[in-house]
C-alpha cells in the first residue's frame, strides 16, 4: 500500500553536483553584495557546508538553486550582522556633516542634482557604469553600506534590518537616506555628468 | 494646527531629501506627504533627486535579475581553487 508516494519527497541532489551546479551563481550573488572574492567564496562555502546538513529539509518546494540561494542569504545577513557589532559606534557621528554638507543653512541645495543625460536606464548593460557603482559603494562608510546593502540589495524589510543591526527604525532611516545622498552623488560625479 | 501649516508651506531642500528617502522604507504622514507634494511642485531639483533615487533602486534590481539568470556573460566565476576547496569541505562534512 505504500511504495507509490509521487512526489511527496524529492530529495536534493546529490550534493557533489553542487559546486559545478551552483557554484558560479551562488558566487556572483555574494559578491554582489560583500564586494571582497575571499569573503563571497568563504560565505558560498559556509552556504553549501550547511546545506549539507539541512538537506532532509529542502522539501522540493522550490527549485534547489532558489533553496540554496535561501541559505545563502542567511549567511551572508548573519555576516553583516557580525561586522556591524565590531564596527565603532560613533562611525554613524561623523557621517552626519555628510548630507548637511549638501545644504546651505537655509536648507538650500548648495551643489544641484544635475540632469542625468540620454537614458539612463540603460546603463543596467554597461559593466564599466556598475564598476563606478561598486567603487561608489565601496567609499560608503561601513554603517551606511551595511544599512544599504540590506534594504536595496536584500530587500529586507525595515523591521527586520532594525533587528539584524541592533538601531532604532529612525536610526535606520538616517543611515539609509545618508547612503542614497552620498551615493546619488557619488554616481553624478564619477558617472553621469562629470564636471569636467 | 499652525506648526502644521509652517511645515508645508516652509519644507526646505534638506527635508524633502529626507522624505524623498523614507518614502522608500515607510508610509509618510500626511502632513509630510503634503509637504512633500508641494516642495515638488515647485522645486525641480528635489524632483530630479526623487526621480534618480528611483533609478538607482530600479538599476540595482534589473542587475541582481540579470545576474541570477546568468545573462551576464562578463559576470565572475567561483576560482577553481575556491571551488576545489569547497569540494573538500563538502566531503569533510558529508554525513
Amino acid at each position: 500500500m505504500d511504495d507509490s508516494q509521487p512526489d511527496s519527497q524529492t530529495p536534493a541532489s546529490d550534493p557533489s553536483s553542487w559546486v559545478d551546479g551552483h557554484g558560479d551563481a551562488l558566487f556572483r550573488y555574494a559578491l554582489l553584495r560583500v564586494r571582497s572574492t575571499e569573503l563571497a567564496e568563504e560565505l558560498v562555502q559556509e552556504a553549501l557546508v550547511a546545506a549539507l546538513a539541512a538537506r532532509h529539509q529542502f522539501e522540493g518546494r522550490s527549485s534547489e538553486r532558489t533553496w540554496l540561494v535561501g541559505i545563502l542569504r542567511n549567511k551572508i545577513v548573519d555576516h553583516v550582522r557580525r561586522t556591524a557589532r565590531e564596527q565603532p559606534a560613533d562611525q554613524d557621528g561623523a557621517t552626519e556633516s555628510a548630507v548637511a554638507d549638501f545644504f546651505d543653512k537655509t536648507g538650500h541645495w548648495k551643489s544641484r542634482p544635475t540632469k542625468w543625460p540620454g537614458d539612463p536606464s540603460r546603463v543596467a548593460e554597461d559593466q564599466d557604469f556598475w564598476r563606478v557603482f561598486d567603487e561608489c559603494m565601496g567609499k560608503l562608510p561601513g554603517t551606511l553600506a551595511h544599512a544599504f546593502t540590506l534594504r536595496e540589495l536584500e530587500e529586507l524589510a525595515t523591521e527586520r534590518i532594525c533587528q539584524v543591526l541592533s538601531i532604532t527604525p529612525s536610526n535606520l532611516w538616517a543611515r539609509l537616506h545618508r547612503a542614497r545622498m552620498l551615493l546619488r552623488r557619488c554616481l553624478e560625479l564619477n558617472w553621469f555628468a562629470p564636471e569636467t | 494646527m499652525f506648526r502644521t501649516i509652517k511645515y508645508i508651506l516652509t519644507l526646505s531642500c534638506d527635508e524633502a531629501t529626507r522624505l524623498a528617502s523614507a518614502t522608500m522604507d515607510r508610509r509618510l504622514s500626511s502632513v509630510e506627504r503634503v509637504g512633500l507634494r508641494m516642495h515638488y511642485l515647485c522645486c525641480r531639483f528635489c524632483r530630479r533627486y526623487r526621480r534618480q533615487l528611483h533609478l538607482i533602486r530600479q538599476l540595482l534590481r534589473r542587475r541582481d535579475a540579470q545576474i541570477a539568470a546568468e545573462a551576464d556573460a562578463s559576470a565572475a566565476t567561483l576560482p577553481p581553487d575556491a571551488r576545489d576547496r569547497i569540494r573538500r569541505a563538502l566531503i569533510r562534512n558529508s554525513p
